[in-house]
């Protein structure tokens, strides 16, 4: 009986690892095909500027983000100023908007339709001055869309960081001869490291992977260049060549984040830690900080908002409601059906690592877990090379009329989503049954009970609430998704982001403000969920 | 000549818009060791935080080496006071090695200066043989000696300890206490120390300050403060206590029902009804006396039994006996009252 | 056992969204259109004929490279794009087949489909002149070619030349003139450029308005958009701007046309074909062309009012739009010679 439940998960683990593994091995198996002419074109004229403004833009999005996020969670962690409490968590509500949805909002305000000219045009009638001002479309606009839209994951990761010593290690600072600026230096950043390191690192595999800014603004990254070798010159094998350096890169990247994470050292050694008594700021200097929370916050949530909010209120009327409606239900239950499917599986995964460490399930388990760095548009990629070899070669083999038999089905986007956002969830799982400790485990086989009745009597309760936050995650994120369903959505199927990026390249930026609210309130609430968790530890 | 290493003159300390101490005066000498006590929120963290600076004070002048670091107008910020703190939760630098943490404090000194300042203390602690290791793999015992050596290492001009061993379990507590005196009188180091533990407090302290009400009520040594407490709330603090009524007598005597007892009373009138206080070793277990009572309850302690005993008049009160002498719940022991000084207290006390 | 069951369910969640689109009432279009463009002519299909219509809505050239990664066993019946110089890449890659019509062949005219009946035209646009008739007047700018003249340098803005609708022009010009003087042309314009190319047509049209140039090109429909736009603003500047249809005295104004054609692999041909019809039919074409402000294929339809206002009738280039999507390539290589970005 234990033989067959072993033998099972097995073959499970090995279907799933054949889903994750084949699309990825395709698109490095083809760095042996013979370079094509589109690629010697590719690596004379465009390769150099991928390089070169993905070197560029991930430098610099890396740099300030880490200067933002790090200085945020520092100044509302170590003082008091007013509307310290309130910034603290506000801080982190810039997460909830996409960086396209940005991207598209900032390159409307100073168009006709945007309010910053319409604010100068209606008192000072100097439209004209601001429609000319600025482009934001170009390089510049990119980092700074990405630096606002990121710069949240690098504050949220600093936030616990810090709580989690209380301020007796910056007192103790004082006590030792530091001034402000050395125990910043010296105390204060050294115990963030690793969250500084693991928060840019995402922000930096997010950067890479974002699709949807660079080609609005007519940037040329590997993204971009992924797409337009596939799409618009058409050939496959030149955008399997740029997966594979895009891939290399990003396995890099991850590989030396966990190295660096390695040492637990960073925890506190004690686990009892006393609250953090701030710093009250009584010169004139405390509005300074004030502000300086008040300009990012706008920048990141305020101001996109109030442009929605403008373009909502001239189109509201025309708005055709049942269309949004029929695209958030659409979003909605695609979301919902694969977060369920990603759940259940992810749970497995998880369960079987935890009663089994056999070296293939670590090595399983740790694959599996890679599938976020993926960018979407290589995964989208990577997913039809296969299956349209095989829709083709099928029909020779077994003789009978050529048909789609995935091609625009959900299939395709539910496998592609799988790969990409099972990782979060499977995070969540590993971490929320590694707080369970093996003891439940012995006790319930003590009375009897095998370890799939283990798994529903006693952990599925426990971890009821964990299984909550993965699914909203996991929803959230795929609501949001837009390259991987801009290429592989079926017949019929018209999601909010894509209908925005639609939008975007009809030029028809006013309209985006009904579905552009929509998407971003469904985003807020794992943000604000997640953020009160946060928030609501730290008091502990 | 033992200059006062702090002086505390009418020190007032307010938080949050209440006053926590009030006229606190008093001063410490180079080189002594004084625990401060009290009950919880009696302001003893307030007042240690304001010696080192954290915190300034409402009113009044603290001076460290006869200078002022804070009198309201003037106020010198911590990191300019070479005070040393240890917080309850230890906070080592996790990041930093155990000989990191220790030599933190000394940058202003050569490589070579740091490391042999760092290894003396290491040895005096007994923690060399773990120097390089960082806190997370030490045990709590062991941190708390990184704690003590990097607060030490750069000689501060006092040192603040704050409940340093609540965490420890009592073996270490032993052996922890007594190396940290001896550091401390090695290096002379002036020291606070902040504890709930009577014991704690006798064993490391040259002087014990007692907070009650946002004062100082009594400022003694840990001997007085045992045999001469000035309070029953100090009393009641520093060991087990009874009260037996009693009635002066004369200036010599006065009235119990255990009988007479001779002792000073000028401090009360004749015929005026106080407490006597009465601790479980001015009792004694004598067979041969004309007093006895009644066995309530016992707890043994190895070498000794405490009992607690019923008088004639249903007092109550403690008595240790050495635990040969074995009784049981309600029998009838004789004692003696063996007091070598009177501790009395009307009711204001 | 539940475990197995839990998995099995997996499985099947997966497979049974594969709802497949083969039943004999359907046609799967592929459109580069945008679907809220087209669906309400599409359910007025339905309703006629009971033949279910699926659309899949993306960039011209993403649908046309997944209809040929997709090979025989592509579910796409049908492809609604826009710019004849789509439709001849569409054809060359071998993606489409002939339909034999006769109704067809009736409703479309012969310069707007393909000359081997691949693929037909739906619906027409302009590309013309707009300007500010403050600054310049119209007969500096009466025709394309008087774009090059020296006399309004620097009072020019059009945009990039990697546009689809400037290739098209580029190849009219090239087919009417040769490319000598087409490359002679294109130089001479970019030195009349205000500014390097950068924007849309609309962008344009604004920079015309605001006064950074006198003149653009742009295509016809984005002047309905403003006409009808929410925005004060954009209003305001449809007042400001005109327009006017190039050579009208000679050969007419360069058009461009959207349209469809039916992949070689498909699996409902006739219903595909019966769509087509359907879109060339006079109703269709009524609502069709309103829809984005452009013009019917055939001369009886009534255009909108709101087209109406720039003007039309007008005289149109009647060159067969087959050659237009032939000389394309050559277009890119001219304008990179003239060094039009």
């Amino acid at each position: 009986m234990l033989n067959k439940i072993e033998d099972f998960n097995f073959f499970i683990l090995s279907v799933f690892l054949i889903i994750f593994i084949v699309p990825i091995l395709f698109i490095f198996l083809n760095i042996f095909n013979d370079a094509s002419e589109t690629w010697i074109h590719i690596q004379n004229y465009l390769l150099h500027d991928y390089i070169i403004n993905s070197l560029i833009i991930v430098f610099s999005v890396a740099i300030i983000t880490i200067l933002l996020g790090t200085s945020l969670a520092w100044i509302v962690s170590m003082y008091e100023f007013p509307g310290v409490r309130i910034f603290r968590w506000l801080l982190i509500i810039p997460m909830a908007i996409p960086a396209y949805v940005n991207a598209y909002i900032y390159a409307g305000i100073n168009e006709t339709s945007g309010i910053l000219f319409n604010l100068f045009e209606y008192y000072l009638g100097m439209g004209a001055l601001i429609y000319d001002l600025y482009d934001i479309r170009n390089i510049y606009g990119a980092i700074v869309i990405l630096s606002i839209s990121l710069y949240p994951y690098v504050y949220l990761l600093c936030l616990p960081a810090l709580a989690n010593h209380s301020n007796s290690i910056f007192e103790i600072g004082q006590s030792l001869g530091l001034n402000r600026f050395q125990r910043l230096t010296k105390i204060g950043l050294p115990i963030i490291r690793p969250a500084i390191i693991a928060g840019s690192s995402f922000v930096i595999m997010e950067t890479l992977a974002e699709y949807a800014t660079m080609q609005y603004f007519g940037v040329s990254t590997f993204a971009t260049g992924i797409f337009r070798s596939w799409f618009v010159l058409g050939d496959e094998s030149s955008s399997f060549f740029l997966s594979s350096i895009l891939l290399t890169i990003i396995f890099l990247l991850v590989y030396f984040e966990q190295i660096s994470r390695g040492s637990k050292k960073y925890n506190n050694p004690l686990n009892k830690v006393s609250p953090m008594r701030k710093e009250k700021l009584l010169t004139n200097k405390k509005y300074i900080l004030s502000i300086y929370c008040f300009i990012i916050f706008s920048l990141g949530f305020m101001i996109p908002l109030i442009q929605l909010l403008y373009w909502i209120s001239y189109t509201i009327q025309e708005t055709d409601i049942n269309f949004i409606i029929s695209l958030l239900k659409s979003s909605s239950v695609i979301a919902i059906l694969t977060s369920i499917i990603v759940v259940i599986f992810t749970i497995n995964v998880a369960y079987i690592v935890r009663t089994s460490s056999s070296l293939f399930n670590k090595i399983s388990s740790k694959v599996l877990s890679v599938g976020y760095a993926v960018p979407g548009v290589v995964l989208a990629v990577a997913v039809i090379g296969p299956i349209s070899w095989i829709e083709n070669i099928l029909p020779e083999v077994f003789n009978y009329e050529p048909k789609s038999l995935l091609t625009g089905t959900f299939v395709l986007l539910i496998i592609a989503y799988l790969i990409r956002f099972s990782t979060i969830s499977l995070k969540t799982f590993e971490s929320g049954l590694n707080k369970i400790s093996k003891n439940y485990d012995l006790i319930s086989y003590g009375f009897g009970l095998s370890k799939l009745q283990t798994l529903y009597k006693v952990h599925l309760p426990i971890l009821l609430p964990t299984i909550y936050s993965a699914m909203i995650l996991v929803f959230v994120d795929i609501v949001k998704e837009l390259p991987i369903t801009l290429i592989l959505r079926p017949f019929n199927f018209n999601t909010l982001p894509v209908y925005l990026y639609e939008l975007a390249e009809s030029e028809n930026l006013s309209s985006m403000g009904v579905p552009g609210l929509i998407l971003i309130i469904i985003c807020l609430i794992p943000v604000i969920i997640l953020s009160k968790g946060i928030i609501k530890n730290e008091s502990k | 000549m033992n200059q006062n290493k702090l002086q505390i003159e009418s020190v007032k300390i307010v938080l949050e818009n209440t006053t926590i101490l009030n006229d606190i005066n008093f001063a410490i000498k180079s080189g002594e060791i004084v625990s401060l006590m009290g009950s919880s929120a009696s302001g003893k963290t307030s007042l240690i935080r304001s010696i080192a600076g954290y915190q300034n004070i409402a009113s009044g002048v603290i001076k460290i080496d006869n200078n002022i670091v804070d009198n309201t107008k003037i106020f010198i910020g911590v990191d300019k006071r070479n005070t040393g703190v240890i917080f309850q939760d230890l906070a080592l630098f996790p990041h930093l090695t155990v000989r990191e943490n220790i030599i933190f404090g000394l940058y202003k000194k050569t490589q070579q200066d740091k490391n042999n300042r760092a290894a003396q203390l290491e040895d005096m602690l007994n923690i060399s043989s773990i120097t390089n290791r960082y806190p997370h793999q030490i045990s709590g015992g062991q941190q708390q000696r990184v704690a003590i050596a990097r607060a030490i290492a750069p000689k501060p001009t006092i040192l603040l300890l704050d409940e340093p061993f609540s965490a420890l379990d009592e073996e270490l507590k032993e052996s922890l206490m007594n190396d940290i005196k001896y550091i401390l009188k090695k290096e002379a180091t002036t020291a606070i120390l902040i504890t709930h533990n009577p014991k704690e407090a006798f064993t490391m302290s040259d002087k014990i300050a007692f907070l009650s009400d946002g004062k100082i009520c009594q400022y003694d040594t840990p001997y007085n403060i045992y045999h001469k407490p000035l309070s029953k709330e100090i009393a009641n603090f520093f060991g087990i206590t009874s009260f037996l009524k009693a009635t002066i007598k004369d200036t010599n005597h006065i009235e119990t029902v255990l009988g007479t007892i001779f002792g000073n009373t000028e401090k009360f009138k004749k015929g005026e009804d106080v407490y006597l206080l009465i601790r479980p070793d001015d009792i004694i277990h004598d067979d041969n006396s004309t007093e006895s009572a009644r066995v309530v309850d016992k707890i043994f302690y190895g070498s000794d039994f405490l009992y607690k005993l019923e008088l004639k008049d249903k007092q109550k009160i403690y008595c240790y006996t050495p635990s040969h002498h074995n009784h049981s719940i309600n029998e009838n022991i004789g004692i003696k009252p063996v007091i070598d000084h009177l501790i009395l207290f009307n009711n204001n006390l | 056992m539940k475990h197995k069951f839990l998995n099995f369910i997996l499985i099947v969640l997966m497979v049974v969204p594969s709802t497949h689109v083969y039943s004999s009432g359907e046609v799967n279009v592929y459109s580069a259109r945008k679907e809220y463009l087209i669906k309400p002519l599409m359910n007025l299909f339905t309703q006629e004929t009971g033949i279910k219509v699926n659309i899949l809505s993306a960039k011209s050239k993403i649908l046309i490279k997944k209809i040929l990664d997709e090979g025989k066993a592509t579910p796409a019946d049908l492809l609604l794009t826009v710019d004849a110089g789509n439709l001849y890449n569409a054809k060359s890659k071998g993606i489409s087949k002939a339909i034999e019509s006769k109704v067809l062949a009736r409703l479309v005219p012969h310069n707007l489909r393909d000359n081997e009946n691949h693929w037909f035209g739906l619906s027409i646009r302009s590309r013309v002149i707009m300007y500010n008739p403050d600054k310049i007047l119209p007969s500096e700018i009466s025709t394309y070619e008087k774009l090059g003249n020296k006399s309004l340098k620097g009072r020019i803005c059009i945009r990039s030349s990697g546009n689809i609708y400037n290739q098209s022009l580029m190849s009219s010009l090239i087919y009417h003139h040769g490319e000598k003087y087409a490359e002679e042309w294109a130089s001479k314009v970019v030195k009349n450029f205000s500014r390097p190319p950068k924007g849309n047509d609309r962008s344009q049209m604004t920079a015309v308005v605001l006064g950074k140039c006198d003149a653009t090109l742009a295509n016809t429909y984005y002047l309905g958009k403003w006409i009808t736009s929410k925005k004060d603003v954009e209003r305001k500047y449809a007042n400001k701007i005109k327009v006017i249809f190039p050579n009208q005295e000679g050969r007419g104004a360069h058009i461009n046309i959207s349209g469809a054609l039916v992949i070689k692999d498909a699996k409902n041909t006739s219903n595909a074909i019966r769509l087509i019809e359907f879109l060339a039919s006079d109703k269709a074409q009524e609502l069709y062309a309103k829809q984005n402000h452009e013009y019917p294929i055939r001369k009886n339809i009534k255009v909108s009012d709101v087209v109406q206002s720039w003007g039309y009738p007008f005289k149109m280039d009647e060159m067969n739009l087959t050659i237009l999507g032939s000389q394309n390539a050559r277009a890119g290589i001219v304008f990179d010679k003239a060094g039009w970005k």
